[in-house]
């Protein structure tokens, strides 16, 4: 049924990163997770042992996906079995992400990340903040 | 309910992309199923101004 095959003459990637995968050739399962709690501060500061994925929503919360339940009949004619792919080029895979040259059957990507920016406090003036 | 598909000739010249991400895929292939999901969250409490403090729960 899923049984196609993928030719691609050239893959240019320059970064694989944060859960991503770049796979060449068949898969039954993927499951890739990327939890990211980003903290950005006007000044280097680290106070080491902070910092909880459990103490915001974002991380916790379940994600609706409904039941694969899909009651249709489904046939497949490969009167072409190959796919052509000349190039392709991408300068980032990130976050749990994929790019897959083959065939796959289950895949599940998460990603979830959280923005947090402290910034140190301005004086107030009639322009604006300077 | 009863679907038929065929495959005819497939070709692509060249597919050029900047970035992959936040759970999405590009495939050169087949595929059963696919459950992709992202959630961010940035919001308005998360800038904050004033003396920098350890990261607390909210």
């Amino acid at each position: 049924m899923w049984e196609r095959t993928s030719i691609v003459n050239n893959v240019h990637v320059s970064i694989v990163s944060r859960g991503a995968t770049f796979e060449i050739g068949e898969l039954r399962y993927y499951h890739s997770v990327d939890n990211v709690l980003a903290y950005q501060r006007e000044q280097e500061l680290f106070f080491g042992d902070e910092g909880n994925f459990g103490d915001y929503k974002v991380f916790y919360a379940e994600p609706v996906f409904d039941p694969v339940y899909e009651p249709i009949q489904m046939s497949f004619i490969n009167a072409n079995p190959y796919i052509y792919v000349g190039e392709i080029r991408s300068q980032a895979v990130s976050s749990s992400s994929l790019l897959q040259i083959g065939n796959s059957r289950h895949m599940r990507n998460e990603s979830r990340v959280m923005n947090v920016r402290q910034l140190l406090r301005r004086r107030q003036t009639n322009e604006g903040r300077d | 309910m009863n679907f038929q598909v065929i495959n005819e000739h497939v070709s692509v010249g060249s597919v050029h992309l900047i970035s992959i991400s936040s759970a999405s895929a590009v495939k050169v292939g087949d595929t059963e199923v696919m459950q992709l999901f992202t959630a961010s969250d940035t919001p308005p409490r998360a800038l904050e101004f004033g003396p920098l403090q350890p990261i607390v729960a909210r």
